[in-house]
């Protein structure tokens, strides 16, 4: 059988192209480089309303009417910081909720040093959140708020609304992981592995760079290499020059882990699974997911490898509520706020699904008179499913032929939606 | 006790006769420091306590007991029994140091011979997406060495006053060196994929070559090894094998932060300085108050809330 003839001289030709290509891009590179970079973070305006300890609230400033009445506190994770919501002008959770005429609040959960090791989720939940919405209810003199999680602080907020339903209007939890029984998450199979006592006792608290090299190691190919040769790559493009930066300054901006917290985080939830049982305490009270009686909007990511959906999704069939939702999108854990796709669908999908549930006479039901002021119109109620009356969205996902969740090539991103 | 038995010579301490010497030396010394005070103060005359003069007589009196040290020692020394002690005594040094070297040396040879065997391996089939069979012969010979040979030395009982701080401090070096044997062996894991990536890679080449599919971008190369390293990766952080030397890595480097912050717990108490281990106390009991405050805080709201006039 006569073996196909290699084009060794289209080879060659290629590669001669390809090294003129990075000698040219090299030297525009040089340029970006050294220019003035626009790499800020979390630039829309806010000002810090209360603090307890090291933890703050913002409070994002607001020039018009606002759509709802009842505000929204967004709670974010202990692992990494919230200005990940507000990332880049063109691509901010909190810009989209602030031009949608949302009164947003949105917990700092700040840098806990040493003197925090021995705060637990109850202090988390019950001093630091508790102390949050009753200064929200008290200065809005709403007698309840709209909470809104994200992954770790989303399961604050499912013990928080446990505890505290009478404050809580509409809860909306966002990558929450809610049962940790599963093999799906390399991070679920690695919790189990590590002796948590052990750790805890050695650091303290959990140092972020620690936890920041356990996931570049969740996928390393991507992470340490491919991410850095698509920097390479693009790097005469100042656009991407400074996305990518804001992306590496938000990722390696790790605040430690307070130790006891996260002991008891990963014994009870990820050792014990006890949540989703009912069977967990926090502050000496079992927390009883049927108490979750509000309406509950659940987001996660079908390419999520930190918190599969088989953490998350259980969550609507275990609360008390009826009126609960569950939308799955296509994209990885960070994919879901920052991905220019999720754009569309994750921030106006929570506006639209709030404001249906804003209860008595609304801003929202007013036109608009504000310029540049978006007013989401209430959109028609999630029909309700059968027996437990669940409205249950998950759109069919289209993959990549490489298997992976699309992402945005243009910004470097779908490197990060490994995590 | 034994007599000499004739015939067999007693052993010589080797210094008896530099001994000899210094010992006439220094009663010569002595006598002629003596001297000189004697002829000025009778004997008879009381001893003075105070001033210069007592000064001086101290001082004498510090040097002559220690020259009675020195010729107790010295006499001892010629003893043909002690010298014989001493000098076995001595004997034995060249022995432990013999034994580190010959320690060392094995390693050496143990850790060579580990190497040709790898080297030897180059080129037997490596089985893509297995981690069952992790080839980590390098990394245990070193391990192995180090538990069998070296780590008995920092295990030696220590004695006397600085025994739990020098124990505290071979602790340290005990546990460093058990965690760079585990890092290194997890950092040998992560090094694998990128092992078996080049092997599969370069089968896949060999596929599309025969298919006459071969890329003539370069982007296209670095997508394939890409994804054949990202698979590999996929099913080594599943595996056991990395588990378990994820698990070892930090065990170890939990140990060696814990035994090297005791070392340093040693140290800073010598300083003016608060150490961890008490800022952790007082955390904690700061900690204890604030949450009682807390709590009473709550409670004396829920009284003044029941005691208001709206309630009644």
């Amino acid at each position: 059988m006569e073996q196909p003839k290699i084009s060794l001289d289209l080879i060659l030709a290629n590669l001669a192209e390809d090294a003129e290509k990075t000698q040219e891009r090299v030297t525009k590179a040089s340029e970006v480089l050294l220019s003035p970079l626009h790499t800020d973070l979390a630039t829309t305006p806010y000002d810090v309303v209360w603090q307890e300890d090291r933890v703050k609230l913002k409070h994002y400033r607001t020039d018009g009417e606002k759509a709802l009445k009842t505000p929204l506190l967004v709670v974010y994770a202990l692992i990494n910081r919230e200005t990940m919501l507000d990332l880049q002008p063109d691509r901010s959770v909190v810009k989209t909720f602030m031009n949608s005429g949302l009164d947003l609040y949105m917990l700092d959960w700040g840098y806990p040093t040493r003197k925090d090791r021995y705060l637990t989720i109850d202090d988390h939940v019950n001093c630091y959140i508790d102390g949050a919405v009753d200064f929200i209810r008290e200065r809005t003199g709403a007698e309840k708020i709209n909470l809104m999680g994200i992954c770790m602080g989303g399961t604050f907020c499912v013990i928080y609304s446990a505890l505290h339903p009478e404050k809580i209007r509409n809860l909306v939890t966002t990558v929450t992981p809610s049962s940790f029984d599963t093999q799906k998450g390399l991070l679920h199979i690695w919790m189990r592995a590590i002796d948590v006592d052990k750790l805890v006792d050695t650091f303290g608290n959990l140092p972020g760079d620690v936890m920041n090299m356990g996931f570049l190691l969740l996928n390393p190919a991507r992470l340490m290499i491919d991410k850095y040769v698509g920097f390479f790559e693009n790097m005469d493009n100042r656009a991407f020059v400074e996305n990518f930066v804001r992306m590496e300054k938000w990722i390696f901006d790790s605040p430690d882990v307070p130790g006891e917290t996260f002991r008891q985080f990963v014994k009870d939830c990820y050792h014990g699974n006890l949540l989703i049982q009912n069977k967990l305490e926090v502050g000496g009270k079992r927390v009883d997911l049927k108490r979750i009686t509000m309406p509950l909007l659940n987001f996660y990511g079908k390419f999520d490898h930190l918190v599969p959906p088989e953490a998350c999704d259980k969550l609507t069939k275990a609360v008390g509520s009826k009126d609960t939702e569950d939308i799955c999108l296509d994209t990885g854990h960070i994919g879901i706020y920052v991905s220019s796709k999720t754009q569309r669908e994750f921030a106006p999908k929570i506006v639209r699904w709030l404001t249906e549930r804003d209860g008595a006479p609304a801003a929202a039901q007013k036109p608009a008179k504000r310029a540049g002021v978006l007013v989401v119109k209430a959109a028609p109620a999630a029909k309700t499913a059968k027996g437990k009356g669940k409205a249950r969205k998950k759109p069919a996902a289209p993959r990549t032929r490489s298997g992976k969740a699309p992402a945005d090539r243009t910004t470097g991103r779908e490197s990060m939606e490994a995590r | 006790m034994s007599a000499e038995q004739p015939g067999k010579s007693q052993p010589e301490f080797p210094l008896a006769d530099w001994m000899k010497q210094s010992q006439e030396f220094w009663t010569t010394w002595m006598r002629a420091a003596s001297q000189p005070r004697e002829a000025v103060e009778p004997q008879e005359s009381p001893r003075r306590t105070t001033g210069p003069g007592a000064a001086r007589g101290r001082v004498q009196e510090g040097w002559e007991t220690a020259f009675r040290m020195w010729q107790s020692l010295s006499a001892a020394a010629s003893d043909p029994t002690s010298a014989d002690a001493a000098v076995k005594g001595m004997e034995t040094l060249p022995d432990f140091y013999m034994k580190l070297a010959q320690a060392g040396w094995l390693a050496v040879m143990k850790i060579q011979e580990r190497m040709v065997e790898k080297a030897g391996k180059i080129g037997q089939k490596t089985e893509a997406y297995h981690f069952e069979a992790i080839d980590q012969n390098l990394i245990n010979a070193w391990k192995e060495i180090y538990e069998e040979e070296f780590r008995q030395f920092y295990q030696i009982p220590q004695l006397g006053l600085m025994r739990y701080y020098q124990e505290r401090f071979n602790e340290c070096m005990d546990r460093m060196n058990l965690f760079q044997a585990a890092f290194s062996e997890f950092l040998y894991v992560l090094s694998v994929p990128v092992e078996k990536t080049s092997k599969v890679f370069q089968e896949k080449l060999e596929e599309l070559q025969l298919e006459g599919k071969i890329p003539d971008k370069s982007r296209d190369y670095y997508q394939l090894w890409l994804r054949i390293l990202e698979g590999h990766y996929m099913t080594l952080f599943q595996s056991p094998e990395y588990l378990e030397a994820l698990r070892n890595m930090l065990g170890h480097l939990d140990s060696f932060i814990a035994s090297k912050n005791s070392v340093l717990q040693d140290v800073l108490q010598f300083l003016p300085v608060p150490t961890n281990k008490e800022m952790d106390e007082l955390i904690k009991d700061l900690h204890v108050f604030k949450r009682r405050v807390r709590e009473l805080e709550r409670r004396v709201k829920t009284l003044e809330k029941g005691s208001s006039p709206a309630n009644g």
